[in-house]
């Protein structure tokens, strides 16, 4: 398929670029409520939950990960756990594990 | 050595974009999306909005100013079976663009959608997304009905070869990631290319509380109903390139592919066309065998040019003719001319009233047409406003029509220009604060009643705002809903609304667009829901579009003058000319007089005042009178120093002299648009096209940033052509930019001020038929009563409601010095036009009715509307009120009416009070809006009145005073700097009070709920001006409140 000329005038000066939010980073680890703290090794998932806007919260970033203690094997099935894990969508937000998936 | 970091993906093409022209599931304009996309370094943006391409025109112009490409499209629904898939098609080309018009109109006819078999019809050069999370790909893999996705994958792509696209999107829903995997996988098992589509209904994250208001709204929901139709996230927005919003760093989601990426550019590029501008040849006027239109448009002029222009006036004409004659040729628009006078013959040879106005009464050759009235050679009225040669598009025709026959002459045009090449323009009915409370406060959850109640309370002074500009009526929502979150909810809502955002669409109030070629290659066509043929585009884009169009306005006015034409007619026999009324001192005598009620455009309390002030002796003067009193001329401080010139209290002066040629005409001052334009050439040295497109950037700019180009470009003209200094060059662009906001062409004016002396003429020679007519069509700005005590000054009296002599519409009976005015049955509340009409063919059938019981076994008219008819005295000659309405009741319960029982079961009337005057009056104005004896609702309050101290307006002298009297007008126009103007009455007698914005902001809960005011003032009369400046008001309840009028905040 050949594309047509690009019909389009000389472009104008483009607007100033807007500033762009920060991209999701990945937690290095996570601490358990039992105290655990558990090194982050893989992604599966990553979504966005709405905010109840009109109760003032904010959105929330989802991550669906593997995670294992330090000095744990790959492969090894005993201390890996599969989680989720949220934080608030605000700067320094802590992470949190909102439930296990195994 | 080490190489450099490979670059991070990004997206440069957004081909799935949502505005609010979706109507409820996008929250952005056009404008606002291409100006982010444009900010986040994106190349390119496609509308798909649902079931239409409204937004097309806006998107291009947007598109243009930034550096994008356009690309038109649209989101169908398509039926398949049960299921409805959102199916995004983009035009590859004009031609695919107008073959989705025509798929589009389709899909409006059926309700909304189209079927496979509609959609195999309407593929050519049309390229088809398989849609976002909603799409038939993702729907039926979730209910994993696999076999009808192979089928419907399979048929697609059969029914467009090459043009068939895998949509890959993340709207960060949990398994996006690896749903855009599965996707990619399935566009190569089929062969199809996948391009990166993600989903976008508004500019920015910021606007998803707004977008997931309007979608509550849309479902009927409240924010705390979940609903599977409501946004999960915030991941709507247009996203920043590299999806880094969604996506963790490090992580590339399968849009991001570089084979995906370069499709979406294949695919980007493929669908970019210009649409701006689309030239449509003229519509096929008559003309007749062996003649081209401009030779038959030359001979009609020239055959009329001889027949007005005699004498030593037809060389000067015959100049002018021929060089209109001339740019209509060189711009190839004489068929649009034919077309408009074919239009305007009609009309004259039924006696359809009509009369061209706006620009176009500025061009000898409309008039020689017949399509408009005025002389523009007489009146020095200017072509170039009109049209010139620099002109791009056509210029637009405005023609008033009597509004009662207007739908008559639009079936006309619609049958002879033919059904796929005649529709109306549509008009774009954006939010204002009212109704973006009533939709916002639904969602949230404010229970109706607290809803109307804010919307109530808003009232005049706010309810022009724009939701955006919701803090300016704190006060309103202190008031309603207190201190609390809901309200700061809503506020945070309403400022987030863009200013001006389409709510719907509606038929435009009179454009028509004309074309040879079918109007569905420039637009869907659709319906409106009174089955008015619509395209999806207003006459801004319109224009944008080089559509021709034509204005058909109806005019009550002229209506009105066609009423009483035959009123006069069925009275005496003779026919009045109302095209050309002479021009006679009596007539002028009372204008001068103020004595205007009644009359077109110069009956308001503010041209009362003119009317003494200025003493108009022309048709110019009538003309400058009407073109004062609007926001150009108030706003840039024009109208004093008119008068006073105008008057010799004043010297006339001009900032320069280059601008005295221009301005002599009117003392000075800046009136018309055509000023702007006169002065631009004249002074600036602008070229008529330049000086156009100046007068439109002066007279519509909202932002001082909109106005630093005309100013430069006028303040170096005027340096460099005139002589002028810096700071005259600056006062003179100063004064032109006052008159900001909306002033008439001197043509119009000149047509409305004909319209005026016309029904001042009319009024003065058959006050009876004249006003029986103002009555019927009501066209003016003042309630029945005011005009039923009118009656008693024009020598007209009024008889009673009568159901043996009344009929279906307002008339005159001889008797009387001026005549005898005798309501109409439908002069009651509850009485419709076809209950009128059956008592009056029932009586003519029957003969007069003996009384109520007769009545209703004789006409078949429902309960209510024979109660009414009791109630407002219709049966006062037969028998008592309360026992006609007591009757009434008997009846209703007892016998179905056009019945004659055998033995009467209705009880016998027992003995009732008779009505007092106080009631009767009461029901009389609760009922018809009037009372025919003449009893105003002042008169019963006189004893209250007369306690409290209150002169009656007759009696009351100038000076200080205290006076009162019913409330029939609020105003408080926008460009009266906080002042607002009541108009009280007592019996024939009116004054306007004058509130200080200090007294307003005091009072306004009196001045907002009063019925009868009670002022403390100054009182002046001059005429039949009489005006009070308020020093304190007061409010009384009245027995019935004035069907009064009120705007302007």
């Amino acid at each position: 398929m050949t594309p047509p000329p690009d019909p389009r005038p000389d472009p104008g000066p483009r607007p100033d670029p807007v500033a762009l939010p920060d991209p999701v980073a990945l937690p290095d680890r996570i601490v358990l409520p039992d105290g655990r703290t558990l090194r982050v090794r893989r992604l599966h998932d990553a979504w966005r939950v709405g905010n109840r806007w009109w109760r003032g919260e904010p959105p929330t970033v989802h991550l669906l990960v593997d995670a294992a203690p330090d000095g744990a094997r790959p492969g090894d099935p005993d201390d890996a756990l599969t989680l989720e894990i949220h934080r608030d969508d605000v700067p320094d937000a802590p992470w949190r594990p909102e439930r296990t998936w195994d | 050595m080490a190489s450099p970091p490979a670059p991070t993906p990004r997206l440069r093409d957004l081909l799935h974009v949502h505005s609010f022209f979706s109507f409820g599931r996008g929250a952005s304009s056009p404008r606002r999306l291409v100006e982010r996309a444009a900010a986040l370094g994106y190349e390119s943006l496609a509308l798909t909005d649902h079931g239409g391409v409204y937004g097309a025109v806006e998107l291009h112009q947007a598109a243009r100013e930034h550096g994008l490409r356009a690309i038109v499209g649209a989101t169908v629904a398509l039926r398949d079976g049960d299921d409805v898939h959102p199916l995004p098609l983009l035009a590859g080309s004009r031609r695919g663009y107008a073959t989705l018009n025509e798929l589009l109109t389709l899909a409006h006819e059926r309700g909304g959608e189209v079927t496979l078999p509609i959609l195999e019809a309407h593929t050519t050069d049309l390229h088809a997304l398989s849609g976002g999370r909603a799409g038939f790909p993702t729907t039926l893999l979730v209910r994993r009905r696999f076999a009808d996705l192979d089928r419907l994958l399979e048929r697609l792509t059969a029914l467009f070869p090459d043009r068939f696209w895998v949509q890959l999107y993340h709207g960060a829903h949990p398994a996006d990631l690896r749903r855009g995997r599965y996707l990619r996988r399935l566009a190569h098992r089929a062969r199809l290319p996948a391009v990166a589509a993600p989903e976008v209904r508004y500019a920015d994250a910021a606007s998803y509380p707004l977008y997931d208001a309007l979608t509550c709204a849309r479902l009927g929901i409240t924010v705390d109903d979940p609903h599977p139709d409501r946004p999960r996230n915030d991941a709507d927005a247009l996203p920043p390139p590299d999806l880094r919003d969604r996506v963790p760093d490090g992580e590339v989601p399968a849009l991001l592919l570089p084979d995906v990426l370069a499709n979406t550019r294949t695919l980007a590029e493929a669908c970019t066309w210009p649409l701006l501008p689309d030239r449509l040849e003229p519509p096929d006027a008559y003309v007749p065998d062996g003649l081209t239109p401009d030779a038959y448009l030359e001979r009609r002029t020239y055959g009329a040019l001889v027949e007005r222009y005699a004498g030593d006036r037809l060389p000067t004409a015959r100049e002018r003719l021929d060089h209109e004659l001339a740019t209509i040729r060189a711009l190839g628009f004489a068929g649009f001319f034919l077309a408009a006078a074919e239009i305007t013959d009609y009309c004259h040879d039924r006696g359809i009233v009509c009369s061209g106005r706006g620009s176009a009464a500025a061009s000898l050759v409309c008039h020689l047409l017949g399509i408009t009235q005025a002389d523009p050679l007489e009146h020095d009225l200017l072509f170039e406003r009109f049209l010139h040669g620099g002109k791009a598009s056509p210029p637009d025709i405005d023609v008033d029509v009597a509004s009662a026959r207007r739908d008559e002459l639009l079936a006309w045009v619609e049958r002879r220009f033919g059904a796929r090449t005649e529709a109306m323009v549509c008009n774009r009915i954006t939010y204002h604060l009212p109704s973006a409370v009533q939709d916002l406060g639904r969602a949230l959850g404010i229970p109706p009643e607290v809803r109307d109640r804010l919307t109530k309370a808003l009232g005049r002074p706010y309810r022009h705002l724009r939701p955006h500009q919701a803090r300016e009526a704190d006060e309103v929502f202190d008031e309603v809903l207190g201190d609390t979150p809901l309200r700061a909810q809503l506020v945070r809502l309403l400022v987030s609304m863009e200013a001006k955002f389409v709510r719907h669409v509606a038929p435009h109030s009179g454009g028509v667009v004309l074309s040879r070629a079918p109007l569905a290659h420039v637009s869907p066509l659709e319906r409106s829901s009174g089955g008015i043929k619509l395209l999806q585009f207003d006459k801004d884009d319109v224009e944008a579009l080089g559509l021709i169009k034509l204005d058909l306005l109806g005019l009550r006015m002229l209506s009105v003058f066609e009423r009483a034409r035959e009123e006069v007619h069925r009275l005496t026999g003779t026919w009045v000319d109302v095209r050309d009324p002479p021009l006679e001192e009596a007539v002028w005598e009372r204008i001068q007089a103020g004595d205007t009620m009644g009359l077109f455009q110069i009956e308001s309390p503010g041209q009362v005042r003119m009317s003494v002030q200025l003493k108009p002796r022309t048709l110019t003067d009538l003309a400058h009178q009407v073109a004062l009193f609007r926001p150009g001329p108030i706003q840039s401080h024009t109208v004093h120093p008119y008068v006073a010139r105008r008057n010799g209290r004043e010297p006339v002066t001009y900032l320069h002299p280059a601008l005295e040629p221009v301005l002599r005409k009117s003392y000075g001052v800046i009136l018309f648009q055509e000023d702007l334009m006169r002065i631009a050439v004249a002074v600036a040295g602008m070229s008529w096209t330049d000086a156009e497109r100046f007068r439109k950037a002066v007279t519509t700019f909202e932002d001082e940033h909109e106005i630093r180009g005309p100013y430069r470009a006028f303040v170096d003209g005027a340096m460099r052509h005139a002589g002028c200094s810096e700071a005259e060059a600056q006062a003179i662009f100063e004064a032109m930019a006052a008159f900001r906001g909306y002033g008439f062409a001197e043509s119009h004016a000149w047509a409305f001020g004909l319209h005026a002396y016309t029904s001042a003429w009319l009024r003065h020679h058959h006050p009876g038929p004249y006003l029986a007519a103002v009555l019927n069509e009501h066209p003016g700005m003042w309630p029945r009563s005011t005009l039923r005590q009118e009656a008693r000054r024009w020598r007209v009296e009024v008889a009673p409601l009568d159901v043996n002599r009344s009929g279906a519409g307002w008339r005159v009976d001889p008797g009387g010095p001026e005549g005898t005015l005798v309501p109409p049955l439908q002069a009651t509340t509850g009485v419709s036009d076809a209950v009128a009409r059956e008592v009056v063919l029932e009586r003519a059938r029957g003969g007069a009715y003996a009384d109520l019981r007769d009545l209703h076994q004789r006409a078949r008219i429902p309960s209510d509307a024979l109660e009414a008819l009791a109630r407002a005295g219709a049966f006062d000659g037969l028998q008592a009120r309360r026992e006609a309405l007591y009757q009434a009741r008997a009846l209703h319960h007892t016998v179905p009416p056009g019945q004659a029982p055998l033995f009467d079961p209705t009880p016998p009337t027992p003995p009732l009070a008779a009505l007092d005057d106080a009631e009767r009056v009461v029901w009389d104005y609760r009922l018809k809006g009037f009372e025919e004896a003449g009893v105003h609702p002042v008169d019963l309050l006189r004893g209250e009145l007369r306690d409290l101290g209150v002169t009656p307006l007759a009696a009351a002298k100038e000076g200080e005073v205290r006076t009162g009297g019913w409330v029939v007008a609020r105003q408080r126009p926008g460009t009266a700097k906080g002042y607002a103007f009541f108009v009280i009455e007592d019996g024939p007698d009116r004054a306007q009070v004058v509130i200080a914005p200090e007294l307003w902001d005091a009072q306004w809960r009196v001045l907002r709920d009063a019925q009868v005011l009670v002022v403390d003032g100054i009182l002046r009369r001059e005429g039949r001006a009489w005006t009070v400046r308020a020093r304190t008001v007061a409010g009384l309840d009245a027995p019935v409140a004035a069907r009064g009028y009120a705007y302007g905040g």
